[in-house]
C-alpha cells in the first residue's frame, strides 16, 4: 500500500482480500460495505484503525478489513477495545459484534463501557439470535421465539438495548438497518466523529435462523424527530417506538474517559527512594 | 425529488451501474464461496454487463467524474434500484431465482429513469433520461429472453438437505 | 552489650488501637537501626474495629520467615484474643505485657507461663494529654528492645509532621513514657546490629509492582482482591508519573482483556489478581497464547478454593496456573520465593513475556505480598527486554510466521502495512484462520518451541548448600526451609535447597542436574492435595523415592515444624 495521502482512499483499500463466509443473504455483508465506506469517509488510514471483535458471525468482521484487528474471545471485544484505546489513544478503535456477544455474555461490560465512554465507536449487528451456534435466543429475541434449545420461547421481556445504553451513559446513541447501507455508513461516520462512547445498533437480518427477518426492509422507517441531546427524552422515545426507527437518536456531550497522563515520563529508578527505611 | 440537472442525472446513471456491478460481483463472490458456482458465474457475467454499462456512461457522457456527496443521492429506496439487495439471495438459489431477481433489479432501473423522465420539463435532459430508460427497458428485454432459454429441469425447490453448520 | 540476635515482638489490640501503626515505625525504626525485620498482620473480620495482631520479627541477619516463637507481647487490650489461638505462639521465657490491668489474657497465653507484667495505658495516657496508648505501647517495647530512642523520636516526628508540633511533642511524650516504664522490665534487648548497608522496607506486593515496572510496564488493569490489591494501589500512582495508565476494570474478564488490548497495541502491560480472579481470567489467557500476546498475570495466592481463606496463604494455585487454560497452551509460570524475590522473579517475568510474546503468570503469595520486610537493597538487573517488533514490514509480512526461536516479528498498530486480525482462531502463518492439519500443528509447534526453547539462564531456581539429602521447593514455602536447614546444617553439608523459580515450562534436565549425587529428596509445600509433588512427578521425572511434606494454610509454616521434619527425615 503506498503511503501517498494525494490521492483519497476507497471504501475498497479497507476491505482485506479475505471473502466473507457468511451465509449470502446475511445482513452482515451489507454493514461491513457500510463500515468500509465510513471509514473512508472518515479517511484515517487503515493501520491507525483497529477492529476489535469477541466471537459470533458478526464479530468475523474484522479480518474482512484491511485494518489492524483483534477477534477475541466470546463477548470480551469492549474491555479489549479500552485497554487499546486507553494505551494508544491516537488509533481509531472500532469494537463490533452480534447482540449475544455484546448484550449477553458481554453484557456487563457494555454498561461499563457506555458508563466508562471512552472515545470508542460500538457497532453492533443485532439479528436477535444467535447465528453462529446455530439459532438460540438471544437477548433481544421476541418471548415466544421457539427454538430447539428453549422450546415455546424464552418468555423473557427483551433486553432494550438503546435505552439501557442511555441509561448507562452512553455519548451517542443510533439505530440503523442494515439494508439501508448508505445511510448505515453515515451513521457509522456520525459515531466515529462523535467524542465518547457511540453506540450503533444495526438490525442486521439472520436470513438461515429468522428468515422471518427480510421482511425487517418493510418495517423499517427513518425516526419521525430529530436526534435529540435530551437523555431523557431520547430514553423515553425509544422505549416506546416500534423498534424499527432509525437515525440517530441521541448526541451527548459527556467528556470522553481519558484519564490524564503525566507525559514528563520519569524513570521508575525514582520510586526507589520510597522503600529507605 | 426532481432531477433538474444533467450531472445529477448523470451521476445517478453512473451510481446505478457502478452499484449493480459492484453488487453482482459482492454476490458472485459469495455464491462461489457457498459452492453455488452455477449463479456465481451468473453473477460475475451480470457484474461484466453492469460494468460496462458503467463504461459506456463514462465514456459517452463524461459520468464517472460527476460524484454527489453520499447524501445527495436520492432514490426513492433504501439502495440505488438496479442493485439487489443482500438480504434477497440464498445460498442455494438456482438460476432462474437469479435472474428473476436481476430481472426486478432492471425493472427498478427503468422504472426510476421512466419516473424521472416524466417528471422533467421538455429538453435535452428529459431525452437523455428517457435514453436511459429505453436502454434499461432493453435490458429488461434481453433478461427475460435469457430467463426463457434457461433448462427448466433444473428448476425444482432446492432445499438444503443438512442443517445449518454451526462454527 | 550482648543480645539476642533475633527477637519476635506481636503487638495486639482492638478497635482501632493501633497496633498496626506502631509495629509498623517499629520496623523502621529497627531498619534505621541496621537490624533486619519482618512484618506480618492478622485481623478478625471486621473491616473496622476488629481484633488486630502485628507480628514482627527483627534479627541482625536476614529475616525471611516470622520467629518460631513470640518473645514480647504487648497487648494494648485482651478483647477477642483468642482469636488468634494459633499464632500468638508465645515463648515459655516470653515477656507478656498487658496494657490493661485488670483484664485476663487468654489461656492461649498464659499457658505458657510467660512472665507478665500490666502497664496502665489508660492512666498514664489520661495524665499526659494527647498521648496515645499505642504510641507508649511502641516507646515501651522499643526500650525493652535497647534500640534506640532519638531514632524512634525522628521517626515518630516524621509520621506526625502533617499533624502540627503539638501532636508531634505528644507524640514524642508518649514515647519517652514508654521508654520510662521499659526501664522497670527485664530487659530483652538485640545483640548490636553489623552496621547498616543499604537496606529497603518493602512488601512483596510492592516490590511485585515495582519489579514490573523495572521491566517496562506501563500500562494495567484490574480489579480489585485480596491479598493482591496492594500492588494496584502501588501501581496506580506510579504508573501514572511514568507516563503509564492502571484502569480499575469492572471485573476479571474485562481486566484480562483490556491488558490484551493494550498490549495489543505495544505496551508492556499487567494484571493482578488472586485466585477467584485468575479462574475467570483463564479463557483469555489461552487467547493471549493463541494470538501470541505478551501479558503478565500476578497471582497472589490466598487459602482456596472459592472466597476460601483471603487474607491466609496457600499454594494450591499452581494446579490452575499451570494446567489451567483450555487447549494446548504453552505459557509460562514463575514464583518468587523470598519479598526481595519477588521484585526479581517480577522484573524477569515481564521480560520472559516481552520476549517470547506469552501470557507469564507469576504466583505469589499473601504472606510475601502483604508482608513488610526489611531486606538488601535489591541489585539492579537490566534484562535485555524488547519486544521483537517489526518497524518496516515486507510486502508479504506475515504475523505469525514460523521462524527459528518460534517467536515472530510483531507489527504494533500504526504501522504501515503491517495490518493483520489477531485471533484465537488457530491460524496460518499471516493469520488468516484455517483449520487445516498443517496450520495447526506448525503453530502448535512453533509456540511451544517458543517456551521450551528459551534459555531461561539460572534462573529457573534458586539452589543452596550440596549436601547429598535435597529439600525441593517453591514460592514462600522456600523461606522457612532455608531457616530451617541453617539450623540444622549450618554449613550446608547434609543439604541441598532448590527452590524452583521456574515453575512451567518444566526444565527437567536442569532438576537432574541439580539433583546429582542426591540420595534423598524431600518436596515440601503448603498444598493439601500436593499440587507441586504432582507436577513434579509428571514433568520432571522425579525419582520415585522422593519424600513429601504437605499441608494446607492458612498456618505459615515456621522454621521450627520443618526443621522437626527434616531432622526425623535424616534419622
Ligand atoms: C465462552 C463461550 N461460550 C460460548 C461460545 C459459543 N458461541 C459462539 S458465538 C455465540 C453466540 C453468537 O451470537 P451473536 O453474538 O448474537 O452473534 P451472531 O452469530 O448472531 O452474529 C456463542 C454462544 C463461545 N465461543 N465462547
Ligand atoms: S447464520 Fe445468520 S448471522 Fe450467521 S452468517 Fe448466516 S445469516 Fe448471518
Amino acid at each position: 500500500m503506498s503511503t501517498e495521502s494525494a490521492c483519497p482512499l476507497t471504501a475498497r483499500d479497507y476491505k482485506s482480500e479475505l471473502k466473507p463466509v457468511w451465509c449470502p443473504g446475511c445482513g452482515d455483508f451489507s454493514v461491513l460495505m457500510a463500515i468500509t465506506k465510513a471509514m473512508a469517509d472518515v479517511g484515517r488510514r487503515p493501520e491507525e484503525i483497529a477492529v476489535i471483535s469477541g466471537i459470533g458471525c458478526s464479530s468475523r468482521v474484522p479480518a474482512y478489513t484491511n485494518c489492524y484487528g483483534f477477534h477475541g474471545v466470546h463477548g470480551r471485544a469492549l474491555p479489549l477495545a479500552t485497554g487499546l484505546k486507553l494505551s494508544r489513544p491516537d488509533l481509531l478503535v472500532i469494537a463490533a459484534g452480534g447482540d449475544g456477544d455484546g448484550y449477553s455474555i458481554g453484557g456487563n461490560h457494555f454498561l461499563h463501557a457506555c458508563r466508562r465512554n471512552v472515545d470508542l465507536t460500538y457497532i453492533v449487528m443485532d439479528n436477535q439470535v444467535y447465528g453462529m451456534t446455530k439459532g438460540q435466543p438471544s437477548p433481544t429475541t421476541p418471548p415466544e421465539w421457539d427454538s430447539a434449545l428453549v422450546p415455546g420461547g424464552t418468555g423473557l421481556r427483551p433486553f432494550h438495548p438503546l435505552v439501557i445504553a442511555l441509561a448507562a451513559g452512553a455519548n451517542f446513541v443510533a439505530r440503523s438497518f442494515s439494508g439501508d447501507p448508505a445511510n448505515t455508513a453515515q451513521m457509522i461516520v456520525e459515531a466515529i466523529r462523535h467524542p465518547g462512547f457511540s453506540l450503533l445498533e444495526i438490525l442486521s437480518p439472520c436470513v438461515t435462523f429468522r428468515p422471518e427477518e427480510r421482511d425487517w426492509a418493510k418495517q423499517v422507517h427513518p425516526a419521525a424527530v430529530d436526534e435529540t441531546s435530551d437523555r431523557a427524552r431520547a430514553a423515553r422515545r425509544v422505549l416506546t417506538d416500534d423498534g424499527f426507527n432509525t437515525g440517530i437518536l441521541f448526541r451527548g456531550d459527556r467528556a470522553p474517559y481519558q484519564p490524564s497522563v503525566n507525559l514528563e515520563v520519569v524513570s521508575s529508578v525514582d520510586f526507589e527512594t520510597e522503600f529507605q527505611p | 425529488m426532481t432531477i433538474t440537472d444533467r450531472a445529477t442525472l448523470l451521476a445517478h446513471a453512473y451510481a446505478i451501474e457502478s452499484e449493480a456491478a459492484e453488487r453482482y460481483e459482492e454476490l458472485a463472490s459469495q455464491m462461489h464461496t457457498s459452492n453455488n458456482h452455477e449463479v456465481g458465474d451468473l453473477f460475475s457475467k451480470l457484474a461484466e454487463i453492469e460494468a460496462k454499462h458503467a463504461a459506456e456512461l463514462s465514456l459517452e457522457h463524461g459520468a464517472a467524474n460527476v460524484t454527489l456527496a453520499a447524501t445527495d443521492y436520492s432514490w426513492g429506496s433504501l439502495e440505488s434500484p438496479e442493485v439487489i439487495p443482500f438480504g434477497d439471495v440464498h445460498h442455494l438459489m438456482s438460476p432462474r431465482q437469479a435472474l428473476t431477481q436481476a430481472l426486478a433489479a432492471e425493472r427498478r432501473a427503468r422504472d426510476f429513469y421512466e419516473h424521472h423522465a416524466a417528471n422533467i420539463p421538455e429538453g435535452d435532459l428529459r431525452t437523455l433520461a428517457t435514453e436511459f430508460a429505453a436502454e434499461e427497458a432493453e435490458h429488461v428485454r434481453m433478461v427475460q429472453a435469457w430467463l426463457s432459454r434457461l433448462d427448466s429441469s433444473n428448476d425444482e425447490e432446492r432445499e438444503d438437505m443438512d442443517q445449518p453448520m454451526p462454527l | 552489650m550482648t543480645g539476642s540476635k533475633a527477637q519476635t515482638i506481636a503487638m495486639i489490640g482492638s478497635g482501632g488501637a493501633g497496633v498496626m501503626t506502631a509495629a509498623e515505625i517499629l520496623l523502621r525504626v529497627a531498619a534505621r537501626a541496621g537490624y533486619f525485620g519482618l512484618m506480618t498482620k492478622s485481623f478478625g473480620p471486621q473491616i473496622r474495629g476488629g481484633e488486630a495482631a502485628a507480628f514482627v520479627t527483627l534479627s541482625t541477619s536476614p529475616v525471611e520467615i516470622q520467629g518460631d516463637r513470640i518473645d514480647l507481647l504487648f497487648a494494648i487490650d485482651w478483647n477477642n484474643a483468642e482469636r488468634f489461638a494459633g499464632e500468638l505462639n508465645i515463648a515459655s521465657d516470653a515477656l507478656v505485657i498487658s496494657g490493661l490491668p485488670g483484664t485476663n489474657p487468654p489461656a492461649i497465653v498464659t499457658d505458657h507461663r510467660p512472665a507478665l507484667v500490666e502497664i496502665n495505658l489508660k492512666s498514664l495516657t489520661r495524665t499526659h494529654k494527647g498521648t496515645r496508648p499505642n504510641m507508649v505501647a511502641l516507646g515501651t517495647v522499643a526500650g525493652a528492645l535497647g534500640l534506640p530512642k532519638d531514632v524512634v523520636m525522628e521517626l515518630v516526628d516524621e509520621r506526625l509532621a502533617s499533624k502540627g508540633e503539638a501532636t508531634m511533642s505528644q507524640g514524642r511524650t508518649a514515647i519517652g513514657l514508654g521508654y520510662i516504664e521499659a526501664e522497670g522490665l527485664d530487659s530483652m534487648p538485640l545483640a548490636p546490629s553489623e552496621g547498616a548497608a543499604p537496606r529497603w522496607i518493602i512488601s512483596g506486593n510492592q516490590a511485585a509492582g515495582y519489579g514490573a515496572m523495572r521491566g517496562g510496564v506501563r500500562f494495567a488493569a484490574a480489579y480489585p482482591i485480596t491479598p493482591a490489591t496492594e500492588i494496584l494501589e502501588w501501581l496506580a500512582p506510579r504508573l501514572q508519573k511514568a507516563g503509564g495508565l492502571l484502569v480499575q476494570a469492572e471485573d476479571e474478564l474485562a481486566s484480562i482483556n483490556m491488558i490484551i488490548g493494550g498490549s495489543f497495541g505495544g505496551a508492556a502491560v499487567l494484571t493482578a489478581t488472586s485466585g477467584p480472579g485468575l479462574a475467570l481470567m483463564s479463557e483469555s489467557i489461552g487467547l493471549a497464547v493463541a494470538a501470541e500476546i505478551p501479558l503478565l498475570v500476578i497471582d497472589v495466592m490466598r487459602g482456596g478454593p472459592s472466597t476460601g481463606i483471603p487474607t491466609k496463604s496457600e499454594q494450591s494455585d499452581l494446579n490452575i496456573a499451570v494446567y489451567g487454560l483450555h487447549g494446548d497452551a504453552p505459557h509460562v509460570v514463575t514464583a518468587p520465593n523470598s519479598i526481595a524475590d519477588c521484585l526479581f522473579t517480577a522484573q524477569w517475568s515481564t521480560h520472559l513475556a516481552e520476549s517470547m510474546q506469552v501470557p507469564v503468570i507469576m504466583l505469589s503469595d499473601q504472606s510475601f505480598g502483604q508482608a513488610l520486610g526489611v531486606v538488601e537493597r535489591p541489585a539492579e538487573l537490566a534484562f535485555a527486554t524488547r519486544r521483537l517488533v517489526v518497524e518496516a514490514p515486507a510486502e508479504n509480512y506475515q504475523r505469525y510466521a514460523v521462524t527459528a526461536s518460534g517467536v515472530s516479528p510483531m507489527a504494533i498498530p500504526g504501522t504501515p502495512g503491517g495490518q493483520y486480525t489477531a485471533d484465537g482462531l488457530e491460524h496460518n502463518e499471516t493469520g488468516i484462520p484455517s483449520s487445516g492439519v498443517e496450520d495447526h500443528n506448525r503453530q502448535l509447534e512453533k509456540r511451544l518451541t517458543k517456551v521450551t526453547n528459551f534459555d531461561y539462564g539460572d534462573h529457573w531456581a534458586q539452589i543452596e548448600g550440596d549436601g547429598p539429602a535435597a529439600i525441593i521447593t517453591w514460592g514462600s514455602t522456600t523461606g522457612p526451609v532455608r531457616q530451617a536447614m541453617r539450623r540444622i546444617d549450618p554449613h550446608g553439608e547434609r543439604l541441598r535447597l532448590i527452590s524452583l523459580r521456574l515453575i512451567s515450562p518444566a526444565q527437567p534436565e536442569c532438576l537432574a542436574r541439580a539433583l546429582a549425587g542426591c540420595e534423598r529428596i524431600m518436596v515440601v509445600e503448603q498444598s493439601q492435595m500436593a499440587q507441586f509433588f504432582g507436577h513434579l512427578k509428571a514433568q520432571f521425572d522425579l525419582p520415585s523415592h522422593a519424600d513429601l511434606y504437605a499441608r494446607p494454610g492458612p498456618q505459615p509454616f515456621r522454621a521450627d515444624e520443618i526443621a522437626a521434619k527434616l531432622e526425623d527425615w535424616l534419622s
